[in-house]
């Protein structure tokens, strides 16, 4: 099961503009990542979608989209957060692309 | 006490509402579907002290923006002077022009 996830993420990162892919359960345990996406960012990420499902539990979970900047456009990316299943996905992208 | 100015928010097209928010939570200024909204308030200032803290890469300066997009509204957020400004806008997903 955890081959067939490593395939997944490392599907998704051959997209064009994808930087990194990590998956998180609610307690933000890392279950998965390929690319820049780091297991430092499983704890925020499950965190983030946490505070969105105790605010709006009836309600689709929400895409959380976090933007950053830098001095050099390279610094310019999204992560795209979102929650199905008790599992998170977060995805960083270039803006650019 | 100085007064909260809104930095023509009100103007932001599709605008549904607005807050702003102080370093330690407090609303200082409240408008639309969001006027005294002390739980989403409290929501965004939990996830911004997360969010603020993420860094992406070596080279990130700092985080410009939190989005959370709804099927049919997007309630954005960005910190500007020890401020946090909260905004509802409605969302329309191009798509469902194209489908009718």
């Amino acid at each position: 099961m955890e081959s067939l996830l490593q395939e997944k993420l490392e599907t998704t990162l051959q997209n064009p503009g994808i930087h990194g892919i990590v998956c998180t359960d609610m307690q933000g345990l890392c279950l998965g990542n390929q690319g820049a996406a780091f297991e430092e960012l499983a704890g925020p990420i499950a965190a983030l979608c946490e505070e969105a499902y105790k605010q709006w539990p009836s309600q689709d979970s929400p895409v959380i989209v976090l933007e950053t900047t830098g001095p050099k456009s390279s610094a310019d990316l999204s992560l795209l957060i979102k929650m199905s299943d008790g599992i998170c996905t977060g995805i960083i992208k270039s803006k650019h692309n | 006490m100085s007064e909260v100015y809104a930095h023509n928010i009100e103007d932001i097209p599709d605008q549904l509402g607005y807050l702003i928010l102080n370093e330690d939570g407090a609303v200082l200024s409240s408008h639309g579907d969001l006027i005294n909204d002390e739980k989403t308030a409290k929501v965004f200032m939990r996830m911004v002290q997360i969010a603020w803290k993420v860094k992406l890469c070596e080279e990130q300066r700092s985080v410009q923006r939190l989005s959370l997009i709804f099927s049919n509204h997007i309630l954005l957020a960005t910190v500007s002077n020890g401020k946090i400004y909260i905004v509802k806008k409605a969302y329309v997903p191009e798509q469902a022009d194209s489908e009718s």
